[in-house]
């Protein structure tokens, strides 16, 4: 795979940033950011297998590598499935909807509850 | 924050489908869900639009420049914790989505190029290549950040659809955006005569096919400047068993006789191209397009008329998503240069989400 898009557009257009641009005061944040992402990525790939292998189980009694790469939910269970994908990607992710300037200004340990 | 809110529901019963690229394995597709779903968080979930609109009410009022509203948001912004996350996450779920993408079809890249290869010389749809074709120096960006760009790599095509299934979070699985916005959203022209047809920039063709179907009687054809978005958009007529013309061609010079088209489509092409390119591509419209014919543009909406909150996604877009010709378009008046070139108003324009459509035609 190449590299992103760097310096400027050939015919004027838009500044675009580097390959590698960091969006909080420390990368250090941005890595982890994308470390999260990524784990929580992996972590959604293993539950969907094994809910895969579990319905799989369900119908057949048996599993397999092939069964499993094979595997396609009906209209019923790819509804369900992604419903639980929805909720599995809030879960993990909720707090960043109440990172305020009031939550984000209020280091831990402060003493206050 | 949907990129358009179309009604799909009478698409949909015309069970329009699309034939998006195999991955290589299932745990590829679970990856890219998940993407999904993050975008979708992004999007909706995370509730960003609502905590910049509270704190950018006072810029609503669309009279003030947008370019000097946008430096206020963007002020604003700077002090919001949240507005880093978001675009952290806005950016990494992009380069998430296409690292997936592009492992995945290059794990079965002789597969992909073999079909490919195969649809060669198969109908119902054609496609014409131009073997002494230069791509243009401006389409020389990697475009929302997709890896070689759209015509370096012979995959591109593949890479560009999936990568437009998880931007439009599930939404266009079955091509049913582009169906609604054709069968829902696009006026014939008065005279009713529609036996030739023009899609300006087709990709891998999701459009012109939604042309074919609802007008079985006219010769479509999709022209790009993009060899491997050509041969999937051919590719994937051939499946689907619709007979189309592909042709590379640029849409700034198509090379058609005058006054040769009834109407001409055009499907969020003008922001993807420089000021100098959308006054030529105007010019070339007016050339081609018979007097009374019908000149459909969908497109990002102007700045003129956005919230603040719409200001900062497309100043965020055009320098971390590359869309690198976003601002020449957004911040144009494209009524006025549609009215120098010759267009009147067909039938009156609306905004479908964040885009914008403009119905023109010719005086006769």
């Amino acid at each position: 795979m190449s590299k992103g898009p760097s310096g400027q557009t050939p015919e004027g257009g838009a500044p675009l940033v580097g390959d590698y641009p960091v969006y909080f005061k420390d990368p250090v944040q941005d890595a982890m950011m994308n470390m999260i992402l990524e784990l929580s990525a992996q972590l959604w790939m293993s539950m969907d297998r094994l809910y895969a292998l579990e319905d799989l189980l369900a119908r057949q009694g048996i599993v397999t590598a092939a069964a499993l790469d094979g595997y396609r939910p009906d209209a019923e269970r790819a509804k369900a499935l992604r419903a639980r994908r929805e909720r599995f990607t809030h879960d993990i992710l909720r707090d960043l909807k109440s990172l305020t300037e009031g939550a984000a200004s209020t280091p831990a340990g402060s003493g206050k509850e | 924050m949907p990129l358009m809110e179309v009604d799909t529901s009478q698409a949909l019963k015309r069970e329009n489908a699309t034939i998006l690229p195999e991955l290589a394995s299932r745990e590829d597709e679970s990856y890219l869900d998940f993407v999904e779903s993050l975008r979708s968080f992004v999007l909706d979930g995370m509730q960003f639009d609502q905590q910049l609109a509270t704190r950018t009410a006072h810029l609503e009022d669309t009279s003030e420049p947008p370019a000097e509203r946008l430096e206020k948001v963007r002020e604003i912004a700077r002090d919001m914790p949240v507005a880093r996350v978001r675009d952290r996450l806005m950016r990494s779920q992009q380069e998430m989505k296409w690292r997936r993408i592009v492992s995945s079809l290059d794990a079965r890249r002789d597969i992909h190029l073999d079909r490919l290869k195969s649809a060669e010389g198969r109908g119902p749809a054609r496609l014409e290549l131009d073997p002494g074709f230069e791509p243009p120096e401006y389409a020389n960006v990697h475009f929302h950040l997709q890896p070689d760009g759209y015509h370096k790599d012979p995959l591109a095509g593949f890479r560009y659809h999936y990568g437009t299934k998880v931007f439009f979070v599930g939404d266009n699985d079955k091509d049913q955006l582009h169906a609604s916005l054709v069968n829902n959203h696009l006026p014939s022209p008065a005279d009713g005569r529609v036996e030739r047809i023009l899609d300006l920039a087709c990709s891998v063709g999701q459009s012109t096919t939604a042309l074919k179907q609802r007008f079985p009687q006219a010769d479509v054809t999709g022209i790009d400047h993009s060899e491997p978005m050509l041969r999937c958009a051919h590719h994937r007529a051939v499946e689907l068993g619709i007979d189309v013309c592909f042709s590379q061609r640029l849409v700034e010079n198509t090379g058609y006789d005058d006054n040769s088209f009834d109407m001409v489509f055009s499907f969020i092409l003008f922001h993807e191209i420089p000021t100098r390119i959308i006054r030529e591509t105007l010019a070339e419209v007016s050339r081609v397009l018979r007097p009374g014919g019908m000149f459909a543009v969908y497109d990002f909406m102007m700045a003129s008329g956005m919230t603040p909150a719409q200001l900062y996604h497309r100043h965020f877009d055009s320098r971390h998503n590359g869309e690198a010709y976003g601002d020449d378009f957004c911040y144009t008046d494209f009524n006025g240069l549609l009215e120098e070139f010759g267009f009147v108003e067909a039938a009156p324009g609306k905004h479908l989400g964040t885009t914008q459509v403009w119905y023109a035609t010719l005086p006769g």
